[in-house]
């Protein structure tokens, strides 16, 4: 489901929704697994390396260094969630922010070659990787804007419209 | 190096690491597509990785004494 999209702060914005990680990874730089490794990685490396001096070089108890180790690892635990921060920062000032700069003066028919592109890359990644492949075929575009409505800038037909031209006739056709 | 990750893994509890785990994981919260794989396997994977890593430059190679 698509949550609400802001775009007063920054005048665009890219809402990628349902297949939305491979869309995510080129927007922001990094793919949200990578994401999660790195918190995890240097957490518990810390931990590991804490715990070490803890126990080689202090002398504790064993309940004193599990109490020591409690309280080092919310330290560590906060420290992360701050280079995760800091992490989503960069990342959108080093990646997600310019597009969208791009974005918003940007005329509609690059925002409709964007949004297929997008489509797109998430179709071909699915295909390469061994992944299932839960997007793909003809991609429908359409933009709507407040001047002119809903405009299709590409719509498949489950029929041939060359070998139905009375379809597109009557689709024009004044009531 | 399989018998080695088996010892990494060994060195810190089973219970331990779902704490730290869960801990971990509730810091990213689920949406999209992520709702389609389970974000546990990658935490457990950082996790041997840490332990690896661990294992080869730290495990009984912090000496700290006076000259040091």
């Amino acid at each position: 489901m698509l949550g609400s999209i802001d775009v007063a702060k920054e005048g665009a914005a890219i809402a990628p929704f349902a297949q939305d990680d491979i869309v995510n990874s080129f927007l922001n730089g990094i793919d949200r697994k990578f994401q999660i490794f790195n918190a995890g990685f240097f957490a518990h490396t810390l931990q590991l390396v804490t715990e070490e001096i803890l126990e080689t070089h202090t002398q504790l108890t064993r309940d004193e260094r599990l109490v020591a180790m409690r309280l080092i690892t919310d330290r560590i635990n906060a420290a992360i969630e701050d280079v995760g921060q800091e992490g989503e920062d960069f990342s959108v000032s080093e990646f997600r922010q310019p597009v969208i700069d791009v974005l918003r003066t940007a005329p509609k028919e690059v925002l409709a070659e964007l949004a297929e592109s997008l489509v797109s890359i998430t179709s071909l990644r699915q295909r390469v990787s061994g992944d299932l492949e839960t997007v793909g075929g003809p991609v429908d575009v359409a933009l709507i804007s407040k001047g002119e409505g809903l405009i299709w800038i590409k719509r498949k037909h489950y029929f041939n419209t060359e070998l139905n031209p009375h379809y597109t006739a009557n689709y024009f056709r004044e009531v | 190096m399989a018998k080695q990750r088996k010892t990494a893994a060994r060195s810190h509890s089973e219970a331990e690491h779902k704490i730290d785990i869960e801990e971990l994981l509730s810091r990213f919260p689920v949406t999209g597509r992520d709702r389609f794989w389970s974000t546990e396997p990658v935490a457990r994977k950082a996790f041997s990785a840490a332990h690896r890593v661990f294992d080869k430059h730290f495990k009984g190679k912090i000496k700290l004494t006076k000259n040091a």
